[in-house]
């Protein structure tokens, strides 16, 4: 594992991109700042240019005119195939090859790279045991056709990191798992980003999964445009116009709930200030304030009480804190 | 000057006695077979797996290569296919006919035919499988940085190996058979026994080259397979 | 298996297969497959389609590698205008053809000639002018007679065709092709006086079974065919020498015939002078009785007369 962590800005300059063929571009002149070691979603419908962006920055796709810069550098100062071999590339069926077992596949750029064969297995084993593919021997001579969805997604991420690229390009990595699987990768994935820190570029169609991932999330309207840049608070209480809050749904105000948990709701009462017919459902501190509002409606409660660490209820919240997040006092 | 010698005092032979089997021309004379097997069957079927593999290396190397143009430029696929189809459909007798008055009564000749109607089982076989490589995979392995002869030789040629081996299978069975034919022009080869025994039928001859023949194309077809399961061991595996 | 290992593997097996290839190839001198690359004391010997013609190349063949030739022996070649044509195309050098034939069939030589010395000549001479040479002729010849069996033929006294003339109605057979034309059935009608032979037609090789069961009395034979090795039937004389005169010679270009040493050239005519028809219908025998392959009559012949090494 490197120690220090490697990894760059995304630059996009006014990027855009015109498809051969048709006048209205794909992507139009979009300029956003990817931080290091940051987790930024692309969303949007499809015509959108959530994919071409992406596409665009390894180079699957070129540039009509703008540019896009890793680190310092622009994309087009070296030739595109050594660019892509410094570019984790993760996508949808995760295209892992059918023909080799899950180390070589992991291996594989690092072994188109060059490094010593011993140098290449101890990667790998060390990234199946990141995303959680133990014990690794029971793992590591197995094939493709021999994981499910998900385990494969896994491998194909651990594939995408094998040769510590400084950036990470996933087109909707997830998007073919169904939902219970879907769940349990995007924690992985979470997990492995905490612990690995690359700066991402995430395409997505589904906006609670960009809610639920990323950093900062893009989104991208119909002819490329991009139409808001913002963390998912922001974006969720304050969308930038129709176009944004129609997208981002009814549910925004729920979807912003999601990104709190009972631990963020400060000055409570205490656990016996319950009040209505039905008792109050007592719930772990990390239950997200969006369940504990669902829950509470399930039991036809006017709150929800909290459980301490010992078990028992420690608070209890009020359907208006559920709501508000902050107490009357700090407003 | 007289064009008759003096005629000579030979020394005739004897040619021993003749069994049974052999005189009432039954199925399968086992002892006739044995007796013949050095001089006859053996060296016709070393000859017949030369000319097989001969045939069989020189039609990949043509198939191959011509599959890996088209897979480059794929506007070459129809009429590429469409020769290898045509020469399929040639009768074999009819090509070596038409051979003969150029390449002669020869080796050569031989070779050409057989090569010509391996061509369009190759040729596809090495196409299909390269094409029959998902897409997905050959996105990523692009994304990943792998040049384009990278992800020809290490991702899409192992995958199309089975339909190369598929393609080899059928063109080698093929080609055995077809090799009996070749005795029309060259004196060797399985067919040589077999054609030499219609005429004045004896079952056993033709009998015994024909299923040296059968066994011949088995014997190839079980290598060729076994040979494919080494080089595709993925296919193998189960959950 | 892993990606080196398995490229590893590939690229043995390429390996063991290109060795392969050059050592079959290498080894494969004493296989048919060899021809001969041309050039001096090589040589290209053709045979018609059927037993003895095959043996025949085999004799020359053989022979001739014995000292020292690299000998290619091209089986099958065709019928007679064919392998002419082949000889004269430089497809084969040498090949032994029937003086009749040449005579009859390549000359387009109507008029009967009265000996086999007459036809041999007449054969050179007309070879000649298509600047093709003739060696040495066989004693024993291959042209068509008429059998009978012996006690059908002591019963009426037979020694020759004519004797057919005062017997009554028999029945007589060859083959479907064989039916009009000089020495077919009408010639041999015409030419013996023989209201009272009747016709059977059936295919060559099915004769000697009709005969033996007495459906026919009296069929058209080859005269070196091995079933006349067995001493049930008799062929009769032909004293208009209808059927002509028939003698293996060996036919070679003129040029070929000069780059030749007198050694092959004595070689050649001593096999030919060893071929009497009780050794030609031996061979024959040897060939469809016996079932043996041509190659390996020829040799036991060659190594019998000590005209090559075992």
């Amino acid at each position: 594992m490197t120690d220090a962590k490697n990894t760059s800005t995304i630059v996009f300059d006014r990027a855009t991109k015109i498809y051969p063929g048709s006048d209205a571009p794909a992507l139009d002149g979009l300029s956003i700042e990817v931080r290091a070691g940051e987790l930024v979603c692309l969303v949007g419908p499809s015509g959108g240019g959530k994919t071409t962006a992406l596409q665009l920055v390894n180079r699957l796709v070129d540039l009509t005119s703008g540019d896009i810069r890793i680190g310092d550098r622009s994309i087009t100062d070296i030739p595109a195939i050594e660019l892509r071999r410094t570019i984790g590339y993760a996508i949808q069926q995760s295209g892992l090859f059918p023909h080799m077992t899950v180390i070589d596949n992991i291996g594989i750029v690092p072994s188109v790279l060059g490094w010593e064969k011993t140098r290449v297995r101890d990667r790998a084993h060390e990234l199946l045991e990141l995303v959680g593919l133990t014990p690794v021997p029971e793992w590591a001579d197995r094939y493709p056709s021999q994981l499910s969805g998900g385990q494969q997604q896994r491998v194909g991420i651990a594939r995408a990191l094998a040769a510590d690229p400084p950036v990470m390009l996933m087109d909707e990595p997830f998007g073919a798992l169904d939902p219970i699987t879907r769940t349990t990768v995007q924690d992985e994935f979470l997990h492995v980003q905490r612990t690995v820190g690359k700066t991402t570029l995430f395409v997505t169609h589904d906006i609670d999964e960009a809610i639920k991932m990323g950093d900062r999330i893009a989104i991208l309207k119909p002819g490329g445009l991009l139409a808001q840049f913002d963390t998912p608070e922001k974006l969720l209480t304050e969308p930038a116009d129709d176009f944004v809050a129609e997208f981002l749904g009814q549910e925004r105000g729920l979807k912003r709930l999601s990104l709190y948990t009972l631990s963020d709701l400060d000055d409570l009462a205490s656990a016996d200030a319950t009040t209505g017919r039905a008792p109050w459902p007592a719930l772990p501190a990390d239950t997200t304030v969006r369940n504990a509002l669902s829950l509470a409606a399930a039991h036809g409660a006017e709150g929800v009480r909290v459980l301490g660490e010992d078990g028992s209820p420690i608070a209890a919240a009020p359907l208006s804190r559920l709501v508000h997040l902050q107490s009357e006092e700090s407003v | 000057m007289s064009g008759f010698a003096p005629s000579g005092d030979p020394i005739i032979p004897d040619y021993g006695e003749v069994s049974d089997c052999v005189t009432n021309n039954d199925f399968f004379c086992t002892d006739w077979f044995v007796q013949q097997w050095p001089s006859v069957f053996w060296p016709a079927l070393l000859d017949h797996i030369l000319m097989t593999v001969i045939a069989i290396v020189v039609g990949f190397a043509i198939a191959f290569t011509a599959a890996l143009v088209a897979h480059r430029r794929k506007w070459l696929t129809a009429p590429f296919s469409m020769v290898t189809t045509f020469l399929y459909t040639l009768p074999p007798l009819a090509l070596f006919q038409l051979l003969v008055p150029i390449t002669g009564l020869s080796l050569l000749t031989v070779e050409i035919a057989l090569v010509a109607f391996t061509l369009v089982l190759l040729f596809r076989g090495v196409l299909s499988g390269l094409l029959a490589v998902p897409d997905d995979v050959k996105r990523a392995a692009r994304g990943m940085g792998l040049s384009s002869q990278q992800v020809l030789w290490r991702v899409e040629m192992p995958l199309a190996m089975p339909s190369i081996i598929s393609g080899l299978r059928i063109a080698t069975v093929l080609t055995v058979s077809i090799a009996t034919i070749a005795a029309f022009v060259v004196d060797a080869g399985l067919g040589a026994p077999i054609l030499k025994a219609i005429s004045s039928p004896f079952n056993t001859q033709f009998i015994g080259a024909g299923a040296l023949a059968v066994l011949l194309a088995f014997l190839l077809d079980g290598i060729l397979a076994l040979t494919g399961r080494a080089l595709t061991p993925w296919t193998k595996a189960s959950r | 298996m892993r990606g080196p290992s398995r490229r590893r593997l590939l690229r043995s097996l390429a390996g063991m297969g290109a060795v392969a290839g050059v050592g079959a190839l290498s080894a494969c001198s004493t296989s048919a497959l060899t021809s001969s690359v041309g050039g001096a004391r090589s040589l290209t010997v053709g045979s018609k389609t059927f037993a003895e013609s095959w043996i025949m190349g085999e004799l020359y063949a053989q022979g001739l590698r014995g000292i020292g030739y690299q000998v290619d022996l091209k089986t099958n070649v065709g019928s007679a205008q064919i392998i002419e044509q082949a000889l004269h195309a430089g497809e084969i050098d040498l090949y032994p053809e029937y003086t009749g034939v040449i005579v009859v069939s390549l000359a387009g030589e109507d008029g009967l000639l009265e000996s086999a010395e007459a036809t041999y000549e007449f054969a050179r001479d007309w070879e000649a002018q298509q600047g093709v040479a003739m060696l040495k002729a066989t004693p024993f010849e291959n042209k068509n007679a008429i059998a009978v069996r012996a006690d059908f033929a002591q019963e009426h006294g037979l020694t020759s065709i004519e004797d057919l003339r005062g017997i009554g109605d028999f029945v007589y057979s060859t083959y479907p092709d064989n039916v009009s034309g000089a020495q077919g059935y009408e010639g041999i009608v015409e030419s013996y006086d023989l209201p009272n032979m009747k016709l059977q037609t059936l295919s060559i090789g099915l004769n000697y079974q009709a005969i033996e069961r007495g459906e026919i009395q009296a069929a058209d034979v080859f005269t070196t065919d091995p079933q006349l090795l067995r001493s049930d039937l008799v062929v009769l004389d032909d004293p208009l020498n209808l059927f002509g005169f028939q003698n293996v010679v060996p036919l070679l270009r003129d040029e070929v015939l000069e780059s030749l040493d007198t050694e092959a050239i004595d070689l050649l005519d001593t096999i030919n002078s060893l071929l009497t028809l009780e050794a030609i219908q031996t061979l024959n025998a040897a060939s469809a009785v016996n079932r043996l392959d041509p190659a390996q009559v020829a040799r036991e012949f060659l190594l019998a007369n000590d005209l090559i090494e075992g």
